[in-house]
């Protein structure tokens, strides 16, 4: 389900993170950011929260939800600011 | 559930952490030096002035190097804390350096001006460290396992510095003896080595073996379990130490404290047996070293208090300290540095230019030769302590050194990795 504060009608770009060795997480999703389209909102799933991905994420202008759940996994919705 | 307010870059400065890194093994070459020069003599007696600065050169020059450029980084990182004053970790870093040297001098030289040096500069960089440290751990309001571990680890530190000031402050006559000299050393030992060292790798351990080797996560009620039998066990010692109590007393206060660090062992052997990835690198051999000689080190240490043979006492330190702590913080730099190299370094650059992989920033043949010789230098060490053969120790010292001068070169060979400019 995609969260409230993720922009709706956008098209969902999920990148499974589960299974990458640290640092591939990050390389995977932040190629896919430099990629990403305004009408595009990508979905990381990985096993823990990104810490280190942030700072990145912010310097390209993105903005991100985080969900958490009870196993420690995660849910990282990501997409452009809109000017 | 959501989350949100993620801390941004909190991240420590690479120079911060690297300094403590690199200085860690410089200390290891030091201790070797001093086994490789003295031979079995440094395992004659543990009240031994030469004793004892071997075994500061590694617990504070290998082990609490290694646990301070980590506490700094991994703060901000595991718990989301952020380190205040962050530059004063230079400081930190530079009165440990005066610190070790001045109490390792003054121990081997026998000189009583130094003794002061420590004191001051030891105080002073622990106090600062500490005071960063427990307002970042106690800013977070998580009570995530790794978070509590932290928190007893730096409490345990903050007690064990205070007492070996009291016991050089007594040895050296700058003020009277508390308590009994033989009170405060077990009392030292204790909450340095089982509270502050054990407390951070375990708490670590919770986090980074899923992070780095795709395991599943350690278990949270086990974790809070441990963490809880192993506080008991810290405090249970510790008053009955105070109390001058007898062996069985003693086996009974350990007890929780003993099974909670086999629990661990088993379940992250476990965890790393069941990883996703079956890479096998030297990070994951240090941590297997490690949790070999954990367990073996802890009944060495319930042995003893039923037959205190001296040569037990020895056992005890090279696998608690060699064989667990150097070995594990050894793998976990070589999983860290090149972690932070490719963060400061090229993770700007994903999507601009090809980045490297962390095996390029550390190859591993680098690493696996280090191992080698790290492994042979418990092989040789402990035997050679144990049954007293000169020429075993002195070899040992000769792996340790080279151990360690190769831990130096890796570590140099991964700092000086850059992106390539074209200009």
């Amino acid at each position: 389900m995609i969260p409230d504060s993720v922009p709706g009608g956008h098209s969902i770009i999920t990148v499974d993170c589960r299974e990458l060795e640290p640092p591939e997480p990050m390389v995977v999703v932040l190629e896919a950011v430099d990629k990403l389209q305004k009408t595009e909102v990508l979905k990381m799933l990985h096993r823990q929260a990104p810490r280190p991905l942030f700072p990145l994420l912010e310097e390209r202008g993105m903005l991100t939800h985080l969900d958490k759940f009870e196993d420690g996994s995660i849910e990282l919705w990501i997409w452009q600011e809109v000017q | 559930m959501r989350s949100s307010g993620l801390s941004l870059d909190q991240a420590p400065p690479e120079d911060i952490p690297f300094r403590f890194f690199l200085t860690a093994p410089v200390f290891g070459l030091l201790a070797g030096s001093l086994i490789l020069y003295r031979g079995v003599l440094v395992f004659s007696s543990s009240w031994h002035f030469e004793t004892i600065a071997l075994t500061h050169l590694i617990t504070l020059g290998w082990v609490m190097m290694i646990m301070m450029g980590a506490f700094y980084q991994l703060v901000p990182v595991l718990a989301g804390g952020q380190v205040p004053w962050i530059a004063l970790s230079r400081v930190v870093h530079f009165f440990m350096i005066i610190g070790i040297l001045a109490l390792a001098g003054g121990l081997l030289l026998i000189s009583p001006l130094l003794f002061p040096v420590a004191i001051a500069a030891l105080l002073l960089a622990f106090t600062v460290f500490l005071t960063q440290l427990l307002t970042a751990l106690f800013r977070v309001k998580a009570n995530r396992p790794v978070v509590v571990a932290m928190r007893i680890s730096l409490i345990s530190l903050a007690l064990a510095v205070s007492l070996g000031v009291l016991e050089i402050g007594a040895i050296t006559g700058l003020w009277p003896p508390l308590i009994e000299r033989s009170i405060v050393k077990n009392l030292h030992v204790t909450l340095a080595l089982s509270g502050g060292i054990g407390g951070l790798i375990i708490g670590v351990g919770f986090h980074v073996i899923p992070m780095f080797y795709l395991s599943s996560p350690f278990p949270e009620k086990r974790a809070i379990w441990i963490l809880r039998a192993g506080m008991f066990s810290l405090a249970a010692v510790s008053v009955m130490l105070l109390n001058s109590a007898g062996s069985v007393l003693l086996f009974t206060a350990m007890l929780p404290g003993v099974t909670a660090s086999i629990i661990f062992t088993l379940t992250v052997w476990q965890m790393l047996l069941k990883r996703k990835r079956k890479v096998v690198d030297a990070t994951l051999r240090f941590w297997q070293i490690g949790l070999l000689a954990f367990p073996l080190s802890l009944l060495c240490l319930t042995a003893h208090l039923f037959w205190p043979d001296e040569r037990l006492t020895f056992a005890f330190g090279l696998l608690f300290l060699m064989g667990f702590a150097a070995t594990i913080t050894n793998g976990m730099l070589y999983k860290i540095v090149p972690f932070l190299i490719w963060f400061h370094r090229f993770s700007t650059l994903v999507g601009k230019v090809k980045v490297p992989l962390l095996k390029e920033i550390l190859p591993a043949k680098r690493t696996s030769g280090q191992l080698l010789q790290a492994a042979l230098a418990m092989l040789t060490l402990l035997p050679g302590a144990l049954l007293q053969i000169d020429w075993l120790v002195r070899a040992g010292a000769i792996f340790w050194l080279t151990s360690s001068g190769w831990l130096v070169l890796n570590l140099i060979f991964a700092f000086r990795q850059k992106p390539v400019t074209n200009d």
